[in-house]
């Protein structure tokens, strides 16, 4: 068979080497589900519900973007309209939980809240547990889901054309007024965007969390638990439900993105 | 009343403006770059002066000296900018409706339909912005401004996104306004036309600051510069001696043709650049005693057709109603009489 060749088109060794990729990230997940049946899946996710890893990982995520939102929107709209000294660093530090191994997150995060740690002590003499509780899941969650969220809303931000919110002013409208009735809901499908990554993030955090919450247990560190005691036959499971759990959510992202597409005109 | 008067540094830019006018519509009028939208953002407070002071019928909005800064927000001036700015989440009606004074509580939905009605748009309050054409969108912006009965309505070329037809209509609907509105107008362009019709005063800026400021009929007979000659469109820019000078004025001798030119004389044999509007050009058939020319070139426009011709070397520019004479044709060329205006500066002032 002879090869028309075309005028433009990827080259093949660029096709070789990107399809060697994908092979490389896709086998794993073929592998993962010929060693699951469906009777071990039940029990595994029984087994995560009777530990409370279900629900922990569900609500704590879902605080934790909650919380992301309401701190992050502000500090993304102070990045993209801001003018201030030294906004190109904090631009730069919003990104340092994502270039920083969680367990180094994790390490900082006891440094301050640790039961020896000022903080940490400070708040345990008034009944406030951070390590080994919720609030500690919540706060290692935050800590590695946060860029995500801030770097879209910002760039949901920045889109929004300056002369619309000039307009509002001259309409008598001062800035917080402007924020809510111009800016954020503009900007708002952008931001949305950026919520459901920074909550799969959260659901998934293992590294900080492990250090700052051992217990209680959230799906990650269940997961690691089982690994740990029983070997990957009864973590793969585990590994299954936070897989489509990504899917499911991804999938609803897409959709949505998709559907306001068609409604988001110039 | 307004009273302007600020300067900015902006980059390697130096803003440095000043006017006063008693008239309802004030047009800042020059080239690109001229500074004449920065001069409109400090009067909506969108951007700061270093130094100056703006005064609104007796109210400051601004002024170093004694520290006031009246935000956007509380300025209460109404702004139309070239982009599209109507808030593109929100209908038509709630558009209007967004800066609608106090004073209209509980009457919100009668303002915004009379709003809508006298920028003839009746019934589109429940579109949205984004299925209105460009022009329809410079309406309904214009309303919106006017719901929130401003002291004073800055437009910075509003209408040069438009298409033209649809432009000279939206000029004249907006002169209707202003007399049934009765808010005083601050607008600017880069169009002499538009600025002719618009303006009571005009503001003419370059470079950063005013070079001349009068009526449209002053400014365009009587430019100051070369800079301004050619911005009003007195295209023929001249040099000439000073040959005769009497208590009407004085005779200039430009080599290939000599004028009579109006104003304070100045002494016999200076050197003085002078300029002549195209109108003022005439040709006639070539006859004894008449500067000869030939015609260059010929440049139809809005029914009228600029005449290139050349005079001994020299080219002049001729604006003519009725049917031009044919290319390569001889011809003579007269000038109105008294129509030399002679221009302080050079010639090539505002070309560097």
């Amino acid at each position: 068979m002879r090869v028309i060749p075309r005028r433009t088109g990827v080259p093949w060794p660029l096709n070789a080497a990107g399809l060697l990729l994908v092979g490389y990230l896709v086998t794993p997940f073929l592998f993962g589900l010929v060693g699951l049946d469906a009777r071990g899946l039940v029990a595994a996710l029984r087994e995560a519900a009777s530990a409370g890893a279900i629900m922990t990982s569900l609500e704590t995520a879902t605080l934790s973007t909650l919380l992301v939102i309401v701190l992050g929107v502000p500090l993304a709209y102070l990045l993209a309209r801001g003018e201030f000294v030294g906004k190109a660093v904090l631009g730069a530090l919003v990104y340092l939980p994502l270039v920083i191994p969680p367990l180094v997150g994790g390490v900082l995060l006891l440094a301050m809240y640790g039961p020896y740690a000022p903080v940490g002590r400070w708040l345990g003499d008034r009944g406030i547990q951070i390590t080994d509780a919720w609030p500690g899941i919540v706060l290692a969650q935050m800590f590695v889901s946060a860029p995500y969220l801030v770097v879209a809303a910002r760039v949901a931000f920045e889109s929004v054309d300056p002369a619309l919110e000039q307009v509002s002013y001259a309409l008598g409208k001062p800035p917080l007024v402007t924020f809510f009735r111009v800016s954020l809901p503009l900007a708002w499908p952008g931001i949305l965007a950026g919520v459901p990554l920074a909550w799969l993030r959260a659901l998934g955090e293992f590294g900080a969390t492990v250090m700052v919450a051992y217990h209680p247990y959230t799906l990650p560190v269940y997961l690691f638990v089982r690994f740990g005691a029983r070997g990957v036959g009864a973590a793969l499971p585990v590994a299954a439900i936070l897989l489509a759990a990504g899917i499911a959510v991804l999938a609803v992202v897409q959709g949505v993105l998709r559907r306001s597409a068609g409604r988001i005109v110039p | 009343m307004l009273q302007v008067d600020v300067s900015r540094r902006q980059g390697a830019f130096l803003l440095d403006v000043a006017f006063a006018t008693e008239h309802q519509r004030v047009v800042l009028f020059g080239p690109s770059g001229a500074g004449k939208s920065l001069t409109l953002q400090c009067l909506a407070g969108f951007v700061t002066p270093d130094r100056g002071r703006i005064e609104v019928d007796e109210t400051v909005l601004f002024d170093s000296a004694r520290r006031i800064d009246v935000p956007p927000w509380r300025r209460r001036v109404g702004v139309v900018l070239q982009t599209y700015t109507l808030l593109p989440h929100l209908t038509v009606g709630a558009n209007v409706a967004y800066g609608l004074a106090p004073v209209w509580r509980g009457h919100e939905r009668v303002r915004v339909d009379t709003l809508l009605a006298a920028v003839g748009l009746g019934g589109y309050a429940d579109r949205m912005p984004a299925q209105l054409s460009g022009g329809q969108r410079q309406r309904v912006a214009l309303a919106q401004a006017l719901a929130s009965d401003p002291r004073l309505l800055l437009l910075d070329e509003p209408f040069s996104a438009v298409d033209a037809p649809v432009r000279e209509r939206l000029r004249r609907d907006l002169l209707a306004l202003l007399d049934a509105f009765r808010v005083p107008l601050v607008f600017v362009t880069h169009d002499f036309g538009e600025a002719y019709l618009l303006g009571q005063t005009i503001v003419i800026l370059a470079a950063g600051r005013v070079v001349q400021v009068g009526s449209p009929a002053d400014v365009a007979a009587r430019p100051r510069t070369a800079t301004v000659a050619r911005l009003v469109g007195a295209t023929n820019i001249l040099e000439g001696r000073v040959s005769d000078v009497s208590p009407e004025g004085m005779t200039i001798d430009a080599g290939v043709i000599v004028v009579r030119a109006p104003g304070s004389p100045r002494p016999r044999g200076d050197l003085v650049t002078f300029c002549i509007r195209p109108e003022d050009i005439h040709l006639t058939a070539p006859r004894d005693g008449a500067t000869p020319a030939t015609v260059t070139r010929l440049l139809p426009r809005n029914g009228m057709t600029t005449v290139l011709v050349s005079v001994g070397g020299l080219s002049l520019e001729a604006s003519l109603a009725g049917a031009p004479p044919p290319l390569g044709s001889r011809v003579a060329v007269e000038v109105t009489e008294g129509a030399a205006q002679v221009l302080e500066g050079g010639p090539a002032e505002g070309l560097e």
